[in-house]
């Protein structure tokens, strides 16, 4: 299948700044991207600090910037950018999320249908008649939301939707972003609310200086079981097994081992850790630097970063039977 | 000037004397044609300076601000040079028309308009062009949705101008000539009447150009505070 949205070899630079440094990014410098795809119903997340090139990135996608070299396709329909404080005309939120709508000249009963279509999307219905700029920051977002979901995008690029709203609002804009990808758009935003990522995220992309990185994490889908009154609980695993975890009441979907917290043997050795999985090794992928990726199947998919030294005295190769260990206390619950 | 010379200026008023009626509407069509002529060529030229990069860009904004203040004389002097007989646009014969008159105005309200929607649109939030460019808006939709999202600003930068080339006399008396019953406005009505001794007219002139300045004054403010009703859907 095709990706909705694909990019190859982009680099990027502002006008004037082409010779500055990575590490001087600031909005100023390069950004270098070998590939990045997202397909259709994917939830890409952009995670890394200010100035890593996120915002950049997501305008190279949009088409609001113009790449110095590489390439940037979306296939079949537009990719519309959300901004981060995204820019409300100062007239009602019917008329904002009418607006595109209206410039294309389409006849009033389809503008009129589709821009309550859209905004019962995202649960702004009530407040159509509202003054735009009144609204709050959480409901702003999901009207700016709605007005790019009028013009029916095949990928909706988000920058920090969650920021700076409150956890309600938060709760209400990713509602939105699953129902848009579960009706098939791809989503790729940027966030600095891990738990946001986490909760929402079919993949997460980190970036520094620039580049992608690889990701540092296991983000386990699942649902977590009533610990009742003990201290440890216990998080069910979709289509996998159950894990020991910090006791927690709510309603957790997603959980959360960090790679270089997962310990490798391959005898069941006797430790304090909880979690204790055997497992047949898919990959073993030895990256650049000391570390390599190794990647278990035990029920469900964890992949632990060993060093290249562990690689070779475990013998690690494709199909080695390993147990995989790690403390409750290293799973996160978002 | 007297009290007699008040109460002439009230009747005046009052019966709404032909005169009066004819420079306050003479005053009136050549401010807001040239007001109008500004606005039209102001805007679009404020647009581009608040949302596109050229070179040069501070220079020539700088030069705006500076002639913003440009005395009404050497505009009416500028002008003059250009459409008297022996100027480059001689040969149209406008020199003492209101078509002079008008042009002279514009010149004078450009650099306003120019300057003070640039100030105006470029305080607007920078994601606007950007969102209506992700939007699929064309050049034109853009520029029509920025001036409507600045339009506080717009108007009260137009508003601004027309007060200012109302209020003058320099471009009105050097290429209007002051002809009675045709290119005579209040300021240089005013100018001549007081001359001669006759302040009735002159105060009468006088209250009629407050009046206006008063409403354009009240306009702004209004504009200031003024934010739309909900419409229906």
């Amino acid at each position: 299948m095709s990706p909705a949205i694909e990019l190859r070899g982009l680099r990027f630079s502002y006008p004037g700044t082409a010779n500055t440094e990575p590490t001087q990014f600031g909005g100023q410098a390069l950004l270098q991207i070998e590939s990045l795809a997202a397909q259709a119903s994917e939830i890409v997340v952009l995670i890394g600090d200010n100035g890593c090139g996120k915002t950049t990135l997501l305008k190279l996608l949009a088409g609001l910037l113009i790449p110095d070299g590489g390439l940037v396709g979306v296939h079949n329909g537009p990719a519309l950018l959300v901004h981060q404080r995204p820019y409300l005309f100062a007239e009602s939120v019917y008329a904002n999320v009418a607006w595109p709508l209206r410039i294309r000249r389409l006849p009033r009963n389809d503008v009129r249908q589709r821009t309550l279509a859209a905004l019962e999307q995202v649960g702004l219905t009530q407040l159509a008649r509202r003054w735009a700029p009144s609204l709050s920051g959480g409901e702003k977002q999901r009207a700016a939301i709605a007005r790019a979901l009028v013009l029916q995008p095949q990928v909706l690029l988000l920058d920090e939707p969650t920021s700076n709203i409150d956890a309600a609002s938060i709760a209400a804009v990713e509602r939105v972003l699953r129902s848009q990808a579960a009706c098939g758009r791809s989503v790729i935003m940027s966030t600095h609310n891990l738990p946001s990522a986490y909760r929402l995220a079919d993949r997460i992309v980190p970036m520094k200086e620039g580049r992608l990185r690889p990701v540092a994490v296991n983000i386990l889908r699942g649902w977590a079981l009533d610990p009742g009154d003990e201290h440890i609980g216990r998080f069910q695993v979709c289509g996998g097994p159950q894990i020991f975890c910090p006791a927690a009441r709510g309603q957790y979907t997603t959980a959360v081992v960090r790679m270089d917290d997962i310990i490798l043997s391959t005898g069941a050795t006797a430790t304090s850790a909880q979690n204790r999985l055997q497992g047949d090794v898919r990959a073993v992928e030895l990256t650049a630097g000391e570390l390599a990726r190794v990647e278990i199947d035990c029920g469900c998919r964890l992949v632990s970063t060993v060093t290249h030294r562990s690689v070779d005295q475990l013998r690690l190769r494709t199909g080695s039977r390993l147990w995989v260990t790690f403390k409750a206390s290293a799973v996160e619950l978002y | 000037m007297n009290l007699a010379s008040l109460i002439e200026a009230l009747r005046l008023l009052v019966i709404w004397d032909r005169e009066l009626a004819a420079i306050t509407f003479n005053s009136l069509h050549f401010a807001i044609a040239s007001t109008l002529i500004a606005a039209l060529i102001g805007t679009p030229i404020g647009v581009v300076f608040a949302f596109r990069e050229f070179r040069a860009k501070r220079t020539v904004v700088a030069a705006t601000h500076t002639l913003m203040g440009l005395p009404t004389v050497v505009v009416g002097l500028l002008v003059f040079s250009l459409l008297s007989r022996s100027g480059p646009l001689g040969g149209l014969g406008l020199m003492f028309t209101p078509t002079a008159v008008i042009i002279g105005q514009a010149v004078l309200a450009l650099p306003i308009v120019v300057s003070l929607v640039y100030g105006g649109l470029a305080r607007l939030d920078p994601e606007l062009a950007e969102t209506l460019q992700t939007l699929g808006a064309t050049r034109l939709q853009r520029t029509v949705k920025i001036v409507r999202e600045g339009r506080i600003a717009v108007v009260s930068a137009i508003l601004t101008a027309f007060g200012r080339v109302v209020g003058e006399v320099g471009t009105a008396m050097m290429l209007g000539g002051n002809v009675r019953w045709y290119t005579r406005t209040i300021t240089t009505a005013i100018a001549l009447e007081t001359q001669k001794g006759a302040f009735a007219l002159s105060v009468a002139l006088g209250i009629v150009l407050m009046t206006v300045a008063f409403g354009v004054n009240f306009g702004l403010n209004y504009l200031v505070r003024f934010r739309p009703g909900n419409r229906a859907i």
